[in-house]
């Protein structure tokens, strides 16, 4: 018997990879993340901001790189290669190699210095390929043959570039060595073969740009102020070469005008690239955006076929960029660059069809090339190593309704590994794939994970004297540089209450903990101050420290002493102390009055509701049921299967009810589910973990929701004269008809009720180009001799569905194309007029049939929504956490969202959807407990007047307003009195600013210990400077 | 000597060289702090300048720092004394001979607190008791209107009688609480000090009484920003569990509801 192993290797370590591994991690399965670059993060930590939110990509990645680095179920084994796969599905071994760095990983605190030191430089692949000007104006390659990849690397260890390193092949040089602190630099290090047993692999590999060299028209390489997107994002960013500025690489100067170039590597079947990457459209209006506010002058253009702005709120943000930013869009795709060479300027010649059908060619300060999404380098190893088997472009292959699984039992996919798609789908499949490997092992979820074993913790008495341990990190240079550390050591130690002070080279290094714990020992403390960076990088670390020697963590405070005052007053060295003294004055302060905190463990109930039995709700019902957990499947029609029972056939040929069928079939004869059909949940009690409802009077107690209640087709009365023509249908009404109608002349026409200006259906509804572009080619099928006319505005056939738009126009589909000011005319007999741009005239078409395309809008959610307490967007989709990385997850803890019922997708999205909402209730209920914040806020009963604005302001949910019965002298009164539910508080305070009369109390922050701190950092004592004097406001 | 008192804008007419000047006291402020959803109290002094003007009378609205009164009666008289100094000087500035105010509390701190010697300190309800055959009331018992006195204006400087006039004369009818006059029962809370379950026992016992005198249509009428404040924000409970429907207007308010010009 092959004995099946609970760990599983995560290939690749972007934001796929990042998130299947947490989704694994948290449920107690081993990780091995394994990533070929010396640190994680992929694609997405080379970006500037993201679309649709403009959130700066770094700060909502951030997080979950230290997550990830944290957790203690994940191995991170960065700067490997995988080599070879061998075993089943349930036990394999990966071997790979461990690429040498030169670095000691353990001893390396990132500090940086060796990359300040280094006197030779390498291409610069992170920034790719751009270079930046030295002290002297003098063009340098890119970055220091040892350097940290960038500023907030996981790991952050630097890396030696071993084939331009003076010292590795000449024997010269060694300067980063003489000045490393920590003693890290091994030049002697060789690469390692390693190997690894895991149950299960996720294939997360992504993508690489598409080599814009190989287009030779454009000049890329050549013409030096050609640049691709991901370089237009470097420049953009503030960690790029140019620090944030927008600059054109032959003169330095800021253009004023910028082209961006649409479909450079894709939708190009010369090349063999016919499919669309998905993303570019939307990077490039993001970047076109960010030019605009970086520089209010600039005036940028961008030369497209289609705008496919399909994602959820990507419509509105393209509306942004034209309406409130100013850019222009031209619909040509230009072939060609040519340059000015005297200014480097570069001419663009394009076909110009608003109201000038001429050619014309402009100058252009900068021209950016949108390079599509080509499967990453290490395509080999998946073809020859794990014997995958890949698409005409290096894709892996899905069946379309098994959208994680690869032709390798045990081996999944997901992210742009298997398709080009967004961050939201990627992050979603990710969750989807973890699921799928959860399922795999499930009889062995937390057998290869080591338990956390935690000492006793130390009895401290309230009356105890505060005896603080006091640590002033140097962070290398990056402190010490600035702040005399030894005398800030020496100063916290003349406070009474401070009983042992030093100063230390790096106390986020390994060894360092242990002298924290020697302390805590010797000098019997209760209390550490560490004054170091930001609390985001290493208070977890600490915290753990504390409660390594017995510490209870919340006795602990960080000091920031590098981005509050080194970082930012690096001249200003006196004021710059000064200021470090106030604030460890003000630490120690507080520290004296921190109590020790508990996390409650609550218990919670490991059984799950979902909502809806339509393919995603069935989808996470069969997941959870088969990775052990109890189901109730709750629909609300008499039969499962949900719209996709009323879609004959789908773009891929595949039979709607089919695809039900199976899965329905499935969902039956699972004893784990238990379906209700023509039943709703009511009654609604409880909190994650904690829920209660009732479903055809039966009452249930679950811990965890998953909503999956779908969407349907918009009835568009009032236009175009539907329903009073009889000869005008819907979409899904001609399929349901197509065997009886057998038109000669058919007008289809896109966008009616979608793509509006005012709410609720602003939204683009994303499948609708495809489906009418399905039913095109089935009617040419039929019938060869038909003509088929689609009006639209843009035709959104992302990914591998281009593949269908260029089957129906070598079928004859013939494409017209409106625009908002101009749009179809349906006269009363029928006929349509458009004004077709290209032909520069009025067509006038007599169909037989006119077929409208309409927007899905989503099935009846507000009771749903208000029962939750979930919100919904002013599209009337829910609204989920955060539309980039949390696409599944709401800002309420335990209620998750699959399919259409969060914004219109295909069939293949809902079900990957699906499953990855199974995995974050596998996450949240594998452990059989959840644990309070410790950190939260508490009500005063005594003192809370019941106003009731607490439970309103509060982002979680976690306040609800109780009823209760006051007994006074001489009568009783009914009011309300507002319950925080320690379950769900992630004490941030809202509640405790708002409440009219300080009922509320944050543990950890009271009041009190913030005003005494405040007190303390305003009054310096005599020694110091003059004191301050008070305003009366 | 600094310009920071409060800056008000209202509209109406107004003539800074007047001897009659209007302060209205911190209720912009209370706009901000306590946010009530159907209550703005800046209405307050927009009716009290719209009844003024009625009047014929165009005043100087004074900038203003607070009366001070809740920093005395808690005992800050560090705050106290600085603000007293900073509105006397500027109240001795404008050169005026009566100051106008809408909120008893004002009244009170004015009168009792300040040495403003020359000056006559005159409630509202004081002022258009004065001037009441300016106007044209148009009130009828159809509107049933109740009187609450407020502690500062009633209790503690005596005036029960102005404001009965006044509600009087607005031809609308006026039902007394039961406990009225020296008896009448203060609206819950001093100060923004302790509003908690004893002070809600006081208020919803005054919606009872209210309710008992003029019925879930009818209107309570207080002349004191502060009890304004207080009564209605009792009215706007998230989850009441209190019936009370009535409403809770400020004296100047229903008078300039009530009124027109001649």
């Amino acid at each position: 018997m092959i004995k099946t192993l609970g760990s599983v290797a995560v290939i690749g370590g972007g934001i796929a990879g990042i998130q299947a591994s947490l989704d694994l991690a948290d449920q107690g399965f081993l990780v091995y993340l394994i990533e070929s670059n010396p640190s994680i993060g992929g694609r997405m930590v080379q970006l500037d901001k993201t679309f649709p939110t403009l959130d700066c990509a770094m700060c909502i990645l951030g997080p979950k790189l230290v997550d990830v680095q944290r957790h203690p179920n994940i191995n991170l084994l960065s700067y490997c290669e995988p080599q070879s796969l061998s075993g089943t599905a349930g036990n394999f071994t990966l071997k790979y190699l461990k690429k040498a760095r030169y670095v000691d990983e353990v001893k390396c605190t990132g500090c940086g210095v060796c990359e300040e030191k280094c006197p030779y430089w390498v291409y610069d692949d992170f920034n790719a390929g751009l270079t930046r000007k030295d002290k002297k104006g003098r063009d340098k390659p890119g970055r220091k043959t040892i350097s940290i990849p960038f500023p907030q690397a996981v790991p952050k260890v630097a890396y030696i570039h071993a084939e331009a390193c003076r010292y590795i092949q000449k024997g010269k040089c060694g300067v980063c060595q003489k000045n490393c602190g920590p003693e890290a630099i091994d030049y002697e290090q060789k690469d390692e073969e390693q190997e690894i047993k895991i149950g299960a692999v996720i294939v997360t590999t992504g993508f690489d740009p598409f080599a814009a060299e190989e287009i030779s028209s454009l000049h890329y390489g050549e013409f030096p102020n050609v640049v691709t997107t991901l370089q237009f994002e470097r420049l953009l960013n503030a960690s790029g070469p140019t620090e944030g500025e927008i600059i054109r690489p032959s003169d330095q100067k800021h253009p004023k005008k910028i082209a961006f170039l649409q479909c450079v590597g894709s939708r190009n079947p010369v090349i063999n690239k016919d499919y669309c990457s998905a993303a570019c459209c939307m990077y490039a209006v993001k970047e076109a955006i960010m030019a605009k506010e970086h520089d209010p002058s600039v005036e940028a253009y961008v030369f497209y076929m289609d705008i496919r702005a399909f994602g959820k709120g990507f419509e509105e943000f393209y509306q942004r960029a034209i309406n409130e930013f100013g850019i222009h869009f031209i619909k040509s795709r230009v072939s060609e660059i040519r340059e000015n060479h005297e200014n480097h300027n570069l001419i663009v010649k394009y076909e110009d069809f608003m109201g000038n059908s001429a050619v014309t060619s402009d100058e252009m300060d900068m021209v950016v090339l949108s390079t599509g999404l080509d499967p990453s380098s290490h395509t080999d190893f998946l073809t020859n190593c794990l014997n995958l088997t890949l698409d005409q472009y290096g894709f892996v292959t899905t069946d379309p309704i098994r959208p994680l699984e690869t032709n390798q039992p045990g081996v999944f996919v997901c992210g742009v590994a298997s398709g080009p798609k967004d961050i939201p789908d990627t992050v979603a499949q990710a969750s989807g794939a973890a699921a799928k490997a959860s399922i795999l092992l499930k009889n062995v979820r937390g057998t290869q994970i080591e338990e956390v074993k935690l000492p006793r913790p130390i009895k401290i008495s309230p009356s105890d004297d505060p005896r603080i341990g006091v640590l002033i990190c140097h962070c290398g240079h990056n402190i010490a540089s600035v702040i005399d550390c030894k005398g800030i050591a020496e100063y916290a130690k003349t406070f009474p209450d401070v009983v042992y002070s030093t100063d230390q080279l790096y106390a986020c290094a390994a060894d360092t903990q242990d002298v924290i714990k020697e302390a805590i020992k010797e000098h019997k403390l209760n209390r550490v101050i560490v004054a170091s960076c930001t609390p985001r990088t290493h208070e977890p670390l600490f915290r753990s420290t504390l409660q390594e020697a017995g510490l209870n963590e919340f006795l602990f405070e960080l000091v920031n002493l590098r981005e509050h005052v080194s970082w930012v007053h690096p001249h200003e060295k006196e004021k710059a102390n000064e200021k470090a003294r106030d604030l460890i004055r003000g630490a120690i302060a507080r520290t004296c009055r921190l109590e020790p905190l508990l996390k409650d463990k609550i218990p919670i109930i490991q059984r799950a509701v979902v909502i809806g039995g339509g393919c995603a709700g069935m989808t996470s019902a069969l997941d959870l049921s088969q990775a052990g957990y109890p189901v109730y499947l709750i629909e609300k029609e008499d039969q499962l299967g949900g719209e996709l029972l009323k879609i004959p056939e789908l773009h891929n040929g595949l039979k709607g009810k089919e695809i039900v069928k199976e899965l329905e079939k499935k969902v039956r004869n699972d004893t784990n589910i238990t379906v209700f059909t023509g039943a709703q949940l009511e009654n609604l009690s409880g909190s994650v973990g904690n829920f209660k409802g009732t479903v055809n009077d039966q009452q249930i107690e679950f811990g965890a929701v998953v909503l999956a209640t779908g969407a349907e087709p918009f009835v568009p009365t009032g236009y175009y004269n539907y329903r009073i023509n009889p000869n005008i249908l819907t979409q899904r009404e001609f399929e349901e008809r197509f065997d009886e109608l057998d038109p000669q002349t058919v007008v289809m026409i896109q966008c009616v009720g979608s793509r509006e200006d005012e709410p609720p259906r602003t939204y683009c509804s994303r499948i609708c180009c495809t489906s009418a572009i399905k039913n095109s080619i089935r009617i040419k099928e039929r019938n060869p001799n038909a003509n088929v006319f689609i009006l639209y505005k843009d035709i959104r056939t992302y990914g591998d569905l281009e593949e269908l738009y260029l089957k129906t126009r070598q079928l004859g589909t013939i494409f017209v194309r409106y625009t908002d000011e101009q749009t179809p005319n349906v006269q009363s007999d029928g006929v349509v007029e458009v004004f077709d741009e290209m032909v520069g005239d009025t067509l006038r078409i007599n169909p037989d049939l006119i077929i409208l395309s309409v927007p899905l809008v989503p099935k009846p959610n507000k009771g749903l929504s208000q029962m939750f307490k979930v919100p919904r967007g002013a599209d009337g989709f829910f609204l989920e956490a955060h539309v980039k990385l949390r696409p599944i997850d709401f800002a309420t803890d335990g209620i998750f969202l699959a399919g259409t019922c969060h914004y219109p997708k295909f069939t293949s999205e809902s079900i990957f959807q699906g499953s990855g909402a199974a995995v974050r209730v596998m996450a949240l209920l594998a452990p059989g407990y959840i644990l309070s914040e410790g950190a939260i806020a508490e009500v005063e009963e005594s003192i809370c007047r019941g106003c009731g604005r607490c439970e309103e302001i509060c982002p979680y949910k976690a306040i609800e307003l109780e009823v209760k019965t006051i007994k006074l002298e001489t009568e009783s009164i009914q009011t309300v009195k507002a319950f925080i539910n320690p379950a769900v508080c992630k004490g941030c305070g809202s509640c405790v600013v708002t409440c009219p009369v300080e009922a509320i109390n944050l543990k950890h922050f009271p009041d009190t210990t913030i005003e005494t701190q405040v007190e303390s950092i305003l009054l310096k004592t005599e020694s110091e400077a003059e004191q301050p004097s008070m305003e009366v406001p | 000597m600094t310009d920071s008192g409060m800056k008000f804008s209202f509209e109406g007419e107004f003539n800074s060289e007047s001897d009659i000047a209007y302060f209205p006291g911190c209720i912009d402020l209370y706009d901000r702090f306590l946010d009530l959803k159907t209550i703005k109290f800046h209405e307050i002094g927009q009716s009290a300048i719209n009844v003024i003007n009625k009047m014929g009378v165009k005043p100087n609205i004074l900038s203003l720092k607070c009366c001070g009164h809740d920093a005395y009666w808690t005992g800050d008289n560090n705050s106290f004394d600085k603000v007293r100094e900073y509105n006397t000087q500027v109240i001795k500035k404008a050169g005026i001979s009566t100051l106008l105010v809408s909120c008893a509390e004002c009244y009170y701190t004015f009168e009792q607190l300040y040495e403003l010697d020359s000056i006559k300190i005159q409630h509202l309800s004081q002022f258009i008791n004065e001037h009441k055959d300016t106007v044209e009331f148009k009130g009828d018992s159809s509107i049933n209107l109740t009187y609450h006195d407020p502690c500062r204006l009633g209790r503690l400087m005596k005036e029960y009688e102005s404001p009965r006039s006044v509600l009087k004369s607005t031809g609308a009818r006026m039902t007394e609480l039961i406990n009225n006059r020296e008896n009448t029962s203060c609206c819950g809370v001093s100060a923004w000090l302790r509003c908690d379950d004893q002070s809600r026992a006081v208020m919803l016992r005054k919606l009872e009484e209210a309710t008992k005198a003029v019925g879930n249509e009818g209107t309570l009428v207080v002349g004191c920003n502060k009890c304004f404040a207080h009564l209605n924000c009792v009215l706007e409970d998230k989850k009441p569990q209190h019936q009370y429907q009535l409403q809770v207007k400020e004296l100047g308010m229903i008078v300039d509801e009530l009124s027109a010009k001649k």
